[in-house]
């Protein structure tokens, strides 16, 4: 049995990777991603970020809200402190990176580009300051212009991570005359709650983004439409919390799959998920994913 | 991470369940001040874990102590002994780290620490307060939320050479009814022996007359354990906040305080001129407990920390609240 795919001209062993900023260094305390496809990085911006005020984190039936503000130490500090730890890990290591304007992408991918990392993951889920906040990711000029600099600065492989988008044909089109290797959906889905006692909203940021095993059949209907209009490799994300849950992504043609919340839940799951997928094939005499992808009827 | 088997889950006041678990491995490391992050099975929901401080651990086991506070605890409550659960832990930074001076019973330090506990915040203090043997002050609504003295006469077991023995008597209301107070004293006795008794004190509280009580509990210190405890509705010991009855101690004291946001702003006002070393136990929703997620935020003098990964314990100066 072969688990093994390719994004770019780079080999992963398998297809699980932990998402951007549900896994850390601290994660190597709990377990071992030796055996992961990769890891992939939270989003690291140019400068330190403090975050959102609290409460971040709100739970909803199967869901989880989350507000973090992209907290994270900026890359000069992520350079020396995080990602040394990580690189040692044994595993494909994909850097995510959050910039405020073309500049910053460029700079950070720059930076990034003399490290040892697989990748970089492009989150442009992030508000476009000159155009009024709206997320780069919605703005199919935008992506073209972010991911276009990013491939000028670097041969390393490119993951454009897209934001929920029911009609998502426009901007993955726009990633894909880009110099991209893969796209990878879904980010948060915006969420809101608010407390009827306490008259006030759960989240100090007001509203936050939606993950975990609520999102999923959202995630497979954009992760469905993203890959009916592309020929680059699909990464499926959202609510994926074992073996059948991602296997439902590979069903549907993802190449891959990140799990986010998951992770947070359960240190190990990605181990626990490679082991399912294996169990699988092996129960059902399948060699690979390629020939598991040929099952699907639809 | 590990699956661990439950001993005991019961209720052992009207609002308080404790739990005990069976690991030695989390035992074994775990100090007062950290906590575990139980995931309760829910199929989704709840979806994730839930942080819960370590009220005790010796030997083979360790346990928690909860109140039911929305679906996780509720569930929580449910399980039963020979059940198991998936636990991770023991996590966050103890107290002693903070305390940078030794307090354990060995230390002259002890004489000087005094810990002050409101609701279910009492967890991680009463295990500081079996290693160490300091002044503890337990607030509550009611007696409900008050640990039973059974309890408190499994203090003193952890030193190993000495006995101790608890007796509490449920002492009436005053003359008044108002205000009552249930002083538990440890004496040590000279084979090592200690004893503690649980004595009447008449509560000599008056509407807003803490200051005055102040002084009393500085007073009554007069043993190495000493138990004090306050409910809002007076159903036992003196009636009030705890923060009427914060004690007021000498320099280079130390305080711990656990409890709700409120109570802790008190806390650090109270203790802010003064030459003391007061920390303070925070609570915060989290979305890991193991300083992934920077879900667990906390404003201090030096920016946000997380209560996961630098707390859950941190010096009153340093919080910032709103
Ligand atoms: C380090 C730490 C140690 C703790 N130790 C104890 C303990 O020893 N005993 C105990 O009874 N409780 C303790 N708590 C609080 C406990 O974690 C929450 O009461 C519990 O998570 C609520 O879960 P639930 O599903 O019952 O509530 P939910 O249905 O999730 O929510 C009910 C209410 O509880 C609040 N809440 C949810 N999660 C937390 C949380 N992590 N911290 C504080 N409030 C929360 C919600 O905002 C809401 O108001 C601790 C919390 C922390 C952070
Ligand atoms: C606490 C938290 C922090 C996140 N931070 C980032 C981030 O920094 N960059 C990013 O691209 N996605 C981030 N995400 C989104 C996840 O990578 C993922 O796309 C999303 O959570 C959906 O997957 P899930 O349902 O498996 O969690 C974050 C998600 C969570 C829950
Ligand atoms: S709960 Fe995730 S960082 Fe503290």
């Amino acid at each position: 049995m072969n688990l093994s795919v390719k994004i770019g001209n780079m080999t992963f062993k398998n297809p699980v990777l932990l998402a951007s900023g549900c896994f850390s260094k601290h994660t190597l305390d709990f377990t071992d991603v030796s055996g992961l496809g990769g890891i992939i990085t939270k989003s690291v911006t140019m400068k330190p970020r403090e975050g959102n005020p609290p409460p971040r984190i709100f739970e909803t039936p199967c869901g989880v809200i989350n507000s973090i503000g992209l907290a994270n130490p900026g890359i000069d500090e992520f350079l020396k402190d995080e990602l040394p730890c990580i690189l040692s890990s044994q595993t494909r290591v994909i850097a995510s990176i959050a910039g405020a304007d073309v500049d910053e992408y460029v700079e950070l991918t720059r930076l990034i580009n003399q490290t040892d990392v697989t990748g970089i993951e492009v989150n442009l889920s992030c508000p476009n300051v000159e155009r009024g906040g709206v997320e780069f990711g919605k703005d199919p000029e935008s992506v073209k212009r972010i991911v276009d600099s990013v491939r000028n600065n670097t041969s390393k492989i490119i993951i454009c991570k897209l934001p929920p988008l029911f009609d998502n044909r426009k901007i993955v089109s726009a990633a894909e005359q880009t110099g991209a290797d893969a796209i990878s959906l879904i980010n948060t889905i915006p969420a809101l709650a608010v407390n009827f006692e306490t008259g006030k909203f759960e989240i100090g940021g007001k509203s936050g983004g939606l993950s975990g095993p609520a999102i999923k059949p959202i995630a497979l209907y954009c992760v469905y439409n993203a890959i009916k209009s592309t020929n680059l490799p699909v990464i499926g994300v959202g609510g994926i919390m074992n073996a059948r849950d991602a296997l439902e992504f590979l069903l549907i043609g993802a190449m891959m799959v990140e799990i986010g919340t998951g992770v947070l839940v359960d240190p190990d799951i990605g181990n626990k998920i490679v082991k399912g997928i294996e169990e699988y094939f092996c129960k059902e005499g399948i060699k690979d994913i390629a020939e598991f992808q040929r099952r699907s009827r639809f | 991470m590990a699956t661990v088997e439950i001993i005991d889950n019961s209720r052992i006041t009207p609002c308080i369940f404790k739990m005990v678990l069976k690991s030695g491995q989390i035992a074994g490391k775990a100090k007062p001040g950290q906590f575990v992050n139980l995931r309760i099975v829910g199929k989704y929901y709840p979806l994730l874990r839930r942080p819960m401080s370590i009220y005790y651990a010796e030997m083979d086991r360790f346990a928690i102590i909860y109140t039911i506070r929305g679906i996780g605890t509720g569930l929580l409550s449910k399980y039963k002994n020979g059940d198991s659960m998936d636990i991770l832990g023991p996590l966050g930074i103890p107290f002693e780290s903070l305390l940078s001076t030794g307090v354990d019973k060995k230390s002259p330090f002890r004489e000087k620490l005094y810990l002050i506990a409101g609701g279910v915040g009492i967890a991680p203090l009463y295990f500081l307060y079996k290693k160490s043997s300091a002044f503890l002050i337990i607030g509550a609504k009611n007696r409900d939320g008050i640990l039973p003295t059974s309890e408190l006469e499994h203090v003193g077991e952890e030193g190993k050479s000495q006995k101790s023995n608890v007796k509490c008597q449920k002492e009436q209301g005053d003359r008044e009814g108002r205000s009552k107070l249930l002083l538990a004293k440890r004496e040590e006795g000279k084979s090592q022996k200690s004893k503690v008794k649980c004595q009447k004190e008449k509560g000599d509280r008056e509407e807003g007359k803490s200051q005055k009580s102040n002084v009393k509990s500085r007073k009554t210190r007069t043993t190495n354990t000493d138990i004090q405890i306050v409910t809002e509705d007076g159903s036992v010991g003196r009636k009030g906040l705890v923060t009427d009855y914060l004690p007021d101690v000498s320099d280079g004291s130390f305080i711990v305080a656990c409890g709700p946001v409120p109570m802790l702003k008190r806390v650090k006002e109270f203790y802010s001129k003064k030459r003391v070393n007061c920390i303070l136990s925070m609570e915060s929703r989290m979305g890991c407990g193991y300083g992934v997620c920077l879900s667990c935020a906390v404003k201090t003098i030096d920016g946000y920390r997380y209560v996961c990964k630098d707390g859950p314990a941190f010096r009153a100066e340093d919080v910032e609240f709103d």
